[in-house]
């Protein structure tokens, strides 16, 4: 059953779509009520609601997304059941939807849910051409039997990378191999200088959604904001994850005051050639002014250039990588497609090992207006059966001109 | 009895108003002082705004753009991420669609394609009473030949709790 929130109950800022609560964690046999749910829309404008439960996902950065695979759906359903699924909210009005937990997967004795709350605007975009909005809110719901969290796993990776403002961020990688939740406690990273001494300590981890998903891999990132000059450091990170303790360890080199070597690719040079019935030949020259070596690929696109000024793709290719140190160069080159008479566009995407990508692009006219010499070095380079049998019954044809002329010569 | 542990945070402010504000008479000392507790509701919200695009000339050098934004307040940390799930990032009218994805930005960011996965675009954000992500959108043009129309798609933006 749909029931209007009661009034005052929970107040939203002006002008905006919402919900509440953002996360429950719910220790409790099923079945249970959670308790209510509240969608806000306190723009101008209507909003038509769909509301619908769903399992968990997590990616990488650690953030959760909705399952939304069909089995997934039915399933969840299943595990929460809600009063309502689709309702308008008109502006200034609040809907408070009824949440049940019903029972957990089967074999489970966890499971992370969400109820999917989606908000759009009624009308259509005003305007002509654009792009629409449409606001989705996941409202956490993390339940489990009565007892602790018995996800089970560790970490398994600790690198450095570069963050904003001059900071380092230490990411340390937790692999849940569980199939329970389990939250990552009592976090400890300590750097280290080449001298061996301590020059950042931090904790992480502990907080309400240091989770990490049964089976899902989570980077949990630790910014180093201290003024670390250049030099070479090692660092050490552990955490407890269910009831394992685990740790990692890492060196990384600045170049710089909390600066990591980075790649940046700068275009040298990119030329195509080719003549009609002939691939495009592309060579690019990328130069690596950054600080750390390079491994450079490109991706090139032949793009045919008609009469009318239409452009249509006729070949894409992945080109054979090149290494680059750093001030140093690359070459990358190779073929693409298949020429016909008339303009070509080639556009290279030169993407370097370290993320840095850079674009180029050249021209390139393909003639069939060839020379003699052309048209007999393509004959034979085409067809190299026909001019081995050629220039063979030639050979057969001079040997009997000379057997000929000898054979007279003799009579006389 | 079930045990229900809402999660609530301390962080968040008077604007996410008290679910219950429970006023009482400090009648022990007769003062006339008043105790007055608040439990602050978790809520988060995400209201983005739908973005016209300008210089829509199929075959032009130039993309069209158009730019907007994504407000959120939160009384969590959160994510949000970006994902196109009814036309996999192309701009359709009719059975017409471009042949170049849509792409955005987050702010003076680079551009990406928008597509049907979800994609993050600000992680692990502070709690926030509000927060305007802005958000720009270029089609390119160059190569597309498609009818006059007015070309739309959906992008649906997702907030949820998460660390910070």
């Amino acid at each position: 059953m749909l029931a209007a929130a009661p009034a005052g109950a929970v107040s939203f800022p002006p002008n905006t779509f919402g919900a509440a609560p953002t996360a429950r964690f719910l220790n409790a046999r099923p079945p249970a009520t959670l308790g209510p749910l509240v969608v806000s829309n306190t723009t101008r404008n209507g909003y038509v609601v769909r509301v619908q439960p769903v399992f968990l996902d997590q990616r990488l950065d650690g953030a959760f997304e909705p399952r939304l695979t069909a089995a997934a759906e039915r399933s969840a359903k299943r595990v929460l059941g809600l009063s309502a699924t689709r309702f308008a909210l008109a502006a200034g009005q609040q809907q408070a939807v009824q949440v049940r937990w019903l029972r957990l997967p089967k074999a489970s004795r966890s499971a992370a849910m969400a109820v999917l709350v989606e908000g759009r605007q009624s009308g259509r975009l005003q305007g002509g051409s654009g792009v629409g909005a449409r606001a989705v809110i996941l409202s956490l719901n993390f339940l489990q039997l009565p007892g602790s969290l018995r996800g089970r796993g560790g970490l398994v990776a600790l690198r450095a990378e570069q963050g904003d403002k001059r900071q380092i961020v230490l990411l340390s990688r937790i692999r849940n191999t569980s199939r329970e939740l389990g939250r990552a406690r009592l976090g400890r990273v300590v750097v280290r200088s080449a001298a061996g001494r301590v020059v950042s300590r931090r904790r992480w981890g502990g907080q309400k959604l240091s989770l990490v998903l049964a089976g899902a891999t989570v980077d949990f990132p630790v910014k180093i904001t201290k003024r670390l000059p250049a030099g070479r450091y090692s660092a050490r990170t552990s955490i407890r994850f269910g009831s394992q303790r685990s740790l990692r360890t890492t060196t990384f080199t600045l170049v710089g005051p909390n600066e990591l070597p980075t790649v940046r690719l700068r275009i040298g040079s990119i030329d195509a050639t080719g003549q009609a019935e002939e691939p495009a030949h592309v060579r690019v020259r990328v130069n690596n002014i950054g600080t750390a070596a390079a491994r450079v690929n490109a991706a090139v696109t032949l793009v045919r250039i008609d009469a009318d000024g239409t452009e249509r793709t006729v070949a894409k290719r992945r080109l054979p990588g090149a290494g680059s140190r750093p001030g140093g160069s690359a070459v990358v080159e190779g073929d693409v497609g298949k020429l016909a008479p008339g303009r070509y566009r080639v556009d290279a995407v030169l993407a370097g090992s370290g993320g840095d990508t850079q674009t180029a692009t050249t021209r390139v006219l393909a003639s069939n207006d060839f020379s003699t010499a052309d048209r007999f070095g393509r004959f034979f380079t085409e067809h190299p059966t026909r001019t081995v049998g050629l220039v063979a019954l030639l050979v057969i044809a001079a040997l009997l001109v000379a057997l000929l002329r000898t054979r007279r010569s003799l009579r006389r | 009895m079930t045990f229900v542990r809402t999660i609530a945070t301390a962080a968040a402010t008077a604007a996410f108003a008290a679910a219950a504000i429970v006023p009482a008479a400090d009648a022990a000392t007769g003062s006339g002082g008043q105790l007055v507790t608040g439990t602050v509701l978790s809520a988060i919200t995400v209201t983005p705004t739908p973005v016209v695009l300008t210089g829509m000339s199929p075959g032009s050098a130039t993309p069209a753009s158009g730019t907007g934004t994504v407000a959120v307040t939160s009384t969590d940390c959160y994510t949000l991420s970006v994902s196109d799930t009814t036309n996999e990032g192309f701009l359709k009218f009719g059975s017409t669609a471009f042949t170049a994805r849509l792409q955005w930005k987050l702010g003076a960011g680079t551009f990406a394609d928008l597509v049907t996965a979800s994609t993050t675009v600000a992680a692990n954000q502070p709690v926030t009473l509000a927060t305007n992500h802005s958000i720009s959108y270029q089609q390119p043009l160059a190569g597309q030949n498609v009818p006059a129309g007015a070309y739309t798609t959906t992008a649906t933006f997702t907030g949820a709790s998460s660390t910070c």
